[in-house]
C-alpha cells in the first residue's frame, strides 16, 4: 500500500509539473540570419524570446553556406528573419528542409524586413555581365541607421502578431531602443557633418545606404563587378582615378582582402579602415549601435587627421 | 519528338522572358517574381586527353551535357522542378527529362514526400547534378555500381526530419529504374523495382565546423536481370567533414564507402569501393583539391582499379567555373587530363545537401 502510494505521488508530481511547464509562459523562438537582425530583434524580444543567430558577423553574407546543423534551429522557430533581396538565399534551402510550416516562405513567422526599405541601386535590366548584382537592389540597406528604423518596426509589429500577450512589454522595448537610435543617430550625423561629399572608395557595393545617410560620397569600388575579384588592370584605373577625383579615404570589411586595400592607399597616400558592415564584424561592434560607434568614429578619425 | 521538345521550350521561354522583363521593371518589389518560375541554363563543357591512345573521347573539347532548369511553387508548401538535359548520346544531342519532381514540403510535422523522377538520396554526391561536383568525373564507385548517370529513377521518397535536439533524417523510396539500353555485359546499374532508405544526420562540432553521416542502401533488380535474373544490393556510408577557417575559407574532407552485393546465376558476388576526397579553398575564388578512388568491377571477373586525381578549380563566379583536373590511374598507368567550363545563367537552386 504504502508502494502504491509513492508510485501516486510521484505521477502526480510528473503531471503537476507538466501540467505548469504547460501554463508557462512560452518564449518565442526566433532565428535572424544576420547578426544585425538578431540584435534588433533581441532589443525589443527581451527575455521574452529566445535568439539564434545563423552567421558570424565576420562572414561574407554572400557566401554563406546553409549547415544541417542549422536545420534543427529554424525547425523549432516561431520566426524566422531574413534581410531578403536574395542577400540570403541560403536560408531558404534550410527553411525548405526544416518543414516547419510557421516560417515556411508566404507564412506568418517568415520576416523579410527588406520589404518596406525604399531600395538603392535597383537595375532596370540583369545579366551576369555586371557581376553578381542583385535583381531587387543593394541588399546592403541595414547599414543605414535610418533604414535600422524600418527593420526595428517591422520586427516588432511581427512579434506583436505572434505573441500579443506581450505586446505591451514589446512596445516599450520598442520604442526604448528607437529613442536611443534616434538619439544616437543624431550625434553620428553630427560627427560626419564636417565631411559631408567627401569622396570614399569602397571595396564591394556595400555602403550606398550608409553614404547616403552621412553625405558621403562612393566614388569607386575595388571589385571591378559586384563579386569579382579585383585584376591588376582595375587597380590600376582604380587608382588613377583616386587620385584624379581626391577620394580620401578606402573603406573595406574585414572579411575581404585587406591586402589590396593597403597597396591601392600606398600607391595613391590616402588611407584605408577596416570598418563593420555587421555587428560582430571587428572586436568592439557587439550590437548595432556599437558597430555604427566603431565605424563612425573610425571615419572621422580617419579623415580629421 | 526533339523537335517539338525545342518548340516547348522555346515558347516557355519566351513567355517566361517577356513575363521576367515586366517584373524587374515593376517598381514594387514585393511583387517582382511572383508566379514566375526560376528559369535556369547550365553548361558543361569539357577537353580531355589521355595516354591511352584508345580512349574514348581523347584530344577532344566537348559539350558534356546542357541543364535547363525550371522551378517554382505550384501552391504553398508545394514545389516542382524540372530539369532537362541535353547530352552527348551517341555522338548527337539527345534531349531528355533528367529530373521532374512535385516536393510536397510538410505532409506532417517534420516529413516530406518527393515525386517523380529524380536523382536518389544515396550518399553525398548521386543527388548533386555533375556540374555542382567538386571534380569533372564520378568518381569510379559510383559509375562502376550506379552506372554513368547515378543511381536516377521514377518514384517517391518520404523524407522524415526526426523531432530531435539534433539533425537526424530518415529517408524511404520505392522506384523504377530503367537500365541504359547500350549497356554492355560488364557494366552494371540497379534496374525494375528498387527500393532504397537513407539515414543522415549532422553535427556542428564547432561554430566553424560540421561532421555529416550517413548510411544508405538501395535493393533490387540489377540492370540484367533480363538475361541473369541478377538481384543487388548496394550499401553506403559517407562522411563529411567541413571546417570553415575565416569566412571565405573551406576545407572539406569527404568520402564514401560503397559495398555491392549482387547475385548472379554463378553465384555471389561482393563487391566495395570507394572514394576520398579533400578540398581548400583559401578565398572563395579557387579550390584546390584531391581525390583517391579505388573500386571493384561489379562483374564475376574482377579487376579492382585504383586512381588518384590532383584538381584546381576557379570560380569565376557562383554558376561559372574553370576547372583543370589530372588523373593517374595507378593500375594501367594511364595519365588524363581534363579541362572543364561550367557556365551558368539565371536562378539555378539544388536543396540543401
Amino acid at each position: 500500500m504504502e508502494r502504491l502510494s509513492k508510485v501516486f505521488t510521484c505521477v502526480f508530481l510528473v503531471l503537476f509539473l507538466m501540467l505548469q511547464y504547460s501554463f508557462c509562459e512560452q518564449k518565442l523562438n526566433i532565428v535572424a540570419t544576420t547578426t544585425d537582425l538578431a540584435d534588433l530583434a533581441k532589443n525589443i524580444g527581451g527575455d521574452k524570446v529566445n535568439i539564434i543567430c545563423l552567421s558570424k558577423g565576420n562572414q561574407d553574407l554572400h557566401s554563406i553556406e546553409p549547415r544541417p546543423s542549422m536545420v534543427i534551429n529554424i525547425k523549432n522557430a516561431d520566426m524566422l528573419i531574413v534581410v531578403g533581396m536574395d542577400l540570403d538565399m541560403w536560408a531558404k534551402s534550410l527553411a525548405d528542409a526544416a518543414r516547419n510550416s510557421k516560417v515556411m516562405i508566404g507564412s506568418r513567422g517568415y520576416l523579410d524586413v527588406s520589404l518596406n526599405v525604399p531600395k538603392l541601386d535597383v537595375p532596370a535590366k540583369v545579366d551576369a555581365s555586371m557581376g553578381d548584382i542583385h535583381i531587387y537592389g543593394n541588399p546592403h540597406y541595414w547599414i543605414s541607421p535610418d533604414n535600422g528604423k524600418i527593420i526595428l518596426k517591422s520586427i516588432y509589429e511581427e512579434m506583436i502578431e505572434l505573441q500579443p500577450a506581450n505586446a505591451e512589454y514589446f512596445k516599450k522595448n520598442y520604442d526604448d531602443y528607437l529613442s536611443k537610435l534616434d538619439q544616437n543617430i543624431k550625434k553620428w550625423k553630427e560627427m560626419l557633418k564636417p565631411f559631408a561629399g567627401t569622396k570614399v572608395v569602397t571595396y564591394h557595393e556595400s555602403w550606398p545606404y550608409f553614404a547616403e545617410d552621412f553625405n558621403l560620397s562612393v566614388d569607386g569600388f575595388i571589385e571591378p563587378k559586384p563579386g569579382m575579384a579585383p585584376s591588376p588592370s582595375h587597380v590600376l584605373a582604380l587608382e588613377e582615378k583616386i587620385k584624379a577625383d581626391g577620394v580620401k579615404l578606402i573603406l573595406v570589411e574585414p572579411f575581404y582582402d585587406i591586402r589590396e586595400a593597403e597597396k591601392i592607399a600606398k600607391d595613391t597616400g590616402i588611407k584605408y579602415i577596416v570598418i563593420a558592415s555587421s555587428v560582430g564584424a571587428v572586436s568592439g561592434t557587439g550590437s548595432y549601435l556599437e558597430m555604427f560607434d566603431y565605424d563612425i568614429n573610425k571615419i572621422a578619425e580617419a579623415l580629421s587627421k | 519528338m526533339h523537335k517539338k521538345i525545342i518548340y516547348m521550350l522555346i515558347i516557355v521561354l519566351s513567355f517566361s522572358v517577356f513575363a521576367q522583363e515586366q517584373a524587374v521593371n515593376n517598381s514594387s518589389t514585393k511583387s517582382a517574381g511572383i508566379n514566375l518560375p526560376d528559369i535556369s541554363l547550365v553548361g558543361n563543357m569539357i577537353g580531355f586527353s589521355s595516354t591511352d591512345k584508345n580512349a574514348l573521347d581523347n584530344n577532344t573539347v566537348f559539350i558534356d551535357e546542357i541543364e535547363l532548369g525550371i522551378q517554382g511553387y505550384v501552391a504553398p508548401e508545394i514545389k516542382a522542378d524540372v530539369f532537362i538535359s541535353f547530352d552527348r548520346g551517341d555522338g548527337s544531342f539527345q534531349g531528355a527529362v533528367e529530373e521532374a519532381d512535385l516536393i510536397f514540403q510538410r505532409v506532417a510535422e517534420g516529413l516530406s514526400l518527393k515525386t517523380g523522377k529524380f536523382h536518389l538520396d544515396f550518399g553525398k554526391i548521386n543527388r548533386v547534378h555533375s556540374h555542382e561536383w567538386a571534380y569533372v568525373d564520378q568518381p569510379m564507385v559510383l559509375n562502376n555500381f550506379f552506372g554513368a548517370d547515378g543511381l536516377t529513377g521514377e518514384g517517391g521518397n518520404l523524407s522524415y526530419l526526426l523531432p530531435l535536439p539534433f539533425f537526424l533524417q530518415i529517408d524511404f523510396g520505392a522506384w523504377r529504374m530503367l537500365a541504359d539500353p547500350n549497356q554492355g555485359p560488364d557494366d552494371f546499374s540497379m534496374a525494375n523495382i528498387v527500393l532504397s532508405s537513407r539515414l543522415y544526420t549532422s553535427f556542428a562540432l564547432t561554430d566553424d565546423s560540421e561532421l555529416e553521416f550517413g548510411l544508405s542502401v538501395v535493393s533490387g533488380n540489377g540492370s540484367h536481370y533480363n538475361e541473369f535474373q541478377d538481384d543487388a544490393k548496394i550499401y553506403g556510408l559517407d562522411l563529411t567533414y567541413l571546417l570553415w577557417p575565416a569566412s571565405g575559407q573551406r576545407f572539406i574532407f569527404q568520402s564514401e564507402f560503397l559495398n555491392l552485393d549482387r547475385t548472379l546465376p554463378t553465384g555471389e558476388l561482393q563487391r566495395y569501393g570507394f572514394y576520398s576526397y579533400a578540398g581548400y579553398q583559401p578565398d572563395k575564388y579557387w579550390e584546390f583539391g584531391a581525390r583517391y578512388d579505388l573500386s571493384d568491377n561489379p562483374i564475376p571477373d574482377n579487376e579492382r582499379k585504383s586512381a588518384i586525381s590532383l584538381i584546381l578549380t576557379d570560380k569565376i563566379t557562383e554558376m561559372t567555373k574553370l576547372r583543370v583536373q589530372y588523373e593517374y590511374n595507378m593500375e594501367s598507368g594511364v595519365h588524363e587530363v581534363f579541362i572543364q567550363a561550367v557556365f551558368g545563367m539565371g536562378p539555378h537552386t539544388h536543396p540543401l545537401n
